[in-house]
């Protein structure tokens, strides 16, 4: 690992313990991690390993109960609501495995979602949302919904919404999961683009050739990390 | 700043679509809010007509004149008048009019009337008959034309020698005349009332209407002419006059009125502690009767109003709650990707804001079109009640918060990471 990198994201020791009545879960025990600039990561484990609350945690939609969440120079584990929501809005770009676009809005608008929340003007955010689909190849897209675009359409209509704000890390949750695998490969070849451009990117999966495509692979067993190479 | 405009540019977008997806049930829920408002828009736009016309009344009318009367003439009234109804009211007679006019030293000008409105009289000229009801029919013996703002186009009016003489002279409002003489010029011709026939001695000028009544279907002949012809037996005790008093100014009015107050109750012997048994009003008193009148009706609409908008708010509150299940995914999705809680709650107030108005804005549209259909047909001039518009649309807006304000706030407590998974 080159440690010359800078260090973007620093998990010191943390746990996230959910107390459901009698039995107490614990889905994150004592873990640690960095993730350095222009890393291109892999977190895989099977379903209940703890690696959904992993990339909660990542994505700061979720606090830690213990330990330390350092993202740059800001501690996300002592951050409230509208803390946290301000930092995913201006450092993380999220893909999901179901692509989570508002099916009332074309293509342009959902790519705009995120620029909402941040206070540009009218005119710019049209101008970096028509950017941003212009980078996934989108640009004769613009004006389509999301049931008039196909899987791997959408998909990259949800890496243009990522995109857009110009994040830190780029945080996919299976993001091929719900794709033919043509259309998974595409989205793939485009996330090493996206790395050749010095994007900072965590892919979240269970699929072993999207594991390969990565350049450091974690995985997560029973809230620990199992391995971190 | 920009986040707010980007709320409302988005909430207006997201308000719209939503209705298109859901037009019934948002036109349901609408409706409430423009039956609300329409309602309270129609009656205030007919008040209004109403109260434009009596403004015009009062400005039409002298403000150092008062009456006595046996009864209140503007008969709206509601309670107030404990007893009145009980007691035998006597009405006011020919002597009883004669001692006050000997009697009262601060009233410059005096008139007795007996008025029939509207009158069922046969007006007639040869064989032409008035088709219509005659609107009005008085007697008077003094100068009732200038107390009611009639003037004369031709002609002479009343005068004492027709009242002493008991002449059978008429004077007759210009819808008589474009219906009886529609050719020619009736003064100095014959018109028959009840087949008894008079002399016109003057035409008045048209005036047109008031409070839907026709003011030029009018005829006014001398009072004593009135009571010898029309008012039956004996009649110096018989008839119920109507006693129009002026004082010299607005400013010597009350004095006047005090002494024609204790003057009368000498006339009657009425003694003290009694109260009067008769009314006596100033023009300013009879239009506050009557504004009494309408602040009730208004008390009222409002009340009816505000308990359909409270019924209507309620279901904002309910459409808001299911809009709010419905986009439990989207709130997800719009937190994950940044939005604080704030502005979850001011998208969701917003559109409920948007609907209470958007239904505001119907019901004016109704209430003024329904409330100026029921002015003209009760032939008023058409007006638009802005002053209520601009009420009813800042209580659209406040019932848009009170009602709203519930679901914004739950939909901007959603968790992210539960909402987005939901279906």
């Amino acid at each position: 690992m080159a440690k010359s990198k800078k260090e973007i994201i620093s998990i010191q020791s943390v746990s996230k313990i959910y107390n459901l009545g009698e039995t107490v879960v614990k889905a994150l025990d004592n873990v640690s991690l960095s993730i350095y600039d222009n890393d291109y990561i892999s977190i895989m484990g099977p379903s209940g390993s703890g690696k959904s609350t992993l990339m909660n945690i990542i994505g700061c939609l979720d606090v830690p109960t213990k330990g330390k969440y350092k993202f740059k120079d800001e501690l996300i584990s002592e951050m409230d609501d509208n803390q946290l929501a301000n930092i995913r809005n201006e450092k993380i770009g999220f893909v999901f495995q179901t692509f989570n676009l508002l099916p009332k809005l074309n293509a342009m608008q959902n790519v705009e979602v995120p620029l909402i929340y941040s206070s540009l003007g009218r005119k710019e955010r049209i101008e970096r949302a028509e950017e941003a689909l212009h980078i996934v190849g989108l640009q004769d897209r613009m004006t389509h919904k999301p049931n008039e675009l196909s899987g791997g359409q959408r998909q990259r209509v949800a890496i243009a919404r990522a995109l857009v704000n110009k994040p830190s890390i780029i945080l996919a949750d299976e993001p091929t999961g719900n794709l033919d695998s043509k259309s998974g490969n595409e989205i793939l070849k485009f996330f090493a683009k996206l790395h050749k451009d010095g994007n900072t990117i965590i892919v979240v999966t269970h699929e072993e050739s999207v594991a390969k495509l990565s350049k450091r692979r974690i995985d997560i067993f029973d809230g620990k990390i199992a391995r971190d190479e | 700043m920009n986040r707010i405009i980007n709320y409302l540019v988005d909430a207006i977008g997201g308000v719209l679509f939503y209705f298109g997806q859901t037009k019934l049930r948002t036109a349901l829920t609408l409706m409430g809010i423009t039956v609300g408002v329409s309602s309270i828009i129609a009656i205030m736009t007919v008040l209004e007509t109403f109260e434009q016309s009596t403004e015009s009344l009062v400005a039409d009318m002298k403000t150092n004149i008062f009456y006595i009367t046996k009864d209140n003439p503007v008969q709206i009234q509601f309670g107030n008048d404990a007893g009145w109804g009980k007691r035998k009211i006597p009405r006011i007679t020919w002597d009883e009019y004669e001692q006050l006019k000997r009697n009262l030293t601060l009233v410059t000008n005096m008139a007795a009337t007996t008025t029939e409105e509207p009158s069922d009289r046969t007006i007639s000229v040869g064989k032409e008959e008035l088709k219509s009801r005659l609107a009005s029919f008085w007697g008077s013996d003094g100068d009732v034309l200038s107390v009611s703002k009639y003037d004369i186009l031709d002609g002479r009016n009343i005068q004492d020698i027709d009242v002493e003489n008991a002449n059978r002279v008429a004077i007759v409002g210009y819808y008589i005349k474009e219906q009886l003489f529609p050719y020619s010029n009736p003064v100095g011709q014959n018109i028959e009332i009840d087949n008894i026939p008079f002399e016109i001695i003057a035409l008045t000028e048209p005036k047109g209407e008031l409070l839907g009544q026709n003011m030029d279907s009018m005829i006014g002949i001398p009072i004593s002419t009135y009571l010898k012809y029309y008012g039956g037996k004996g009649w110096r005790g018989r008839p119920d006059l109507q006693l129009i008093l002026e004082a010299e100014s607005m400013d010597a009015l009350e004095d006047a009125t005090d002494e024609a107050i204790g003057v009368f109750r000498a006339i009657r012997k009425i003694p003290p502690g009694e109260p009067n048994n008769f009314y006596i009003a100033t023009n300013d008193q009879l239009m506050d009767t009557f504004g009494s009148f309408t602040s009730s009706i208004k008390i009222f609409v409002g009340l009816v109003a505000g308990i359909s908008l409270i019924v209507a708010g309620i279901g904002i509150a309910n459409i808001m709650l299911v809009s709010l299940t419905e986009r439990i995914k989207e709130i997800g999705i719009r937190k994950a990707l940044g939005a604080r809680r704030l502005d979850i709650f001011l998208q969701f107030l917003i559109e409920a804001i948007l609907i209470s108005i958007l239904g505001g804005i119907v019901g004016i549209i109704l209430g003024l079109s329904f409330g100026n259909v029921v002015a003209t047909f009760l032939e008023q001039n058409p007006v638009i009640p802005y002053e209520w518009v601009f009420y009813s649309l800042q209580i659209c807006a406040s019932m848009g918060i009170i009602f709203g304000l519930y679901p914004a706030i739950k939909a901007s407590k959603l968790n992210p990471i539960d909402s987005m998974r939901y279906d």
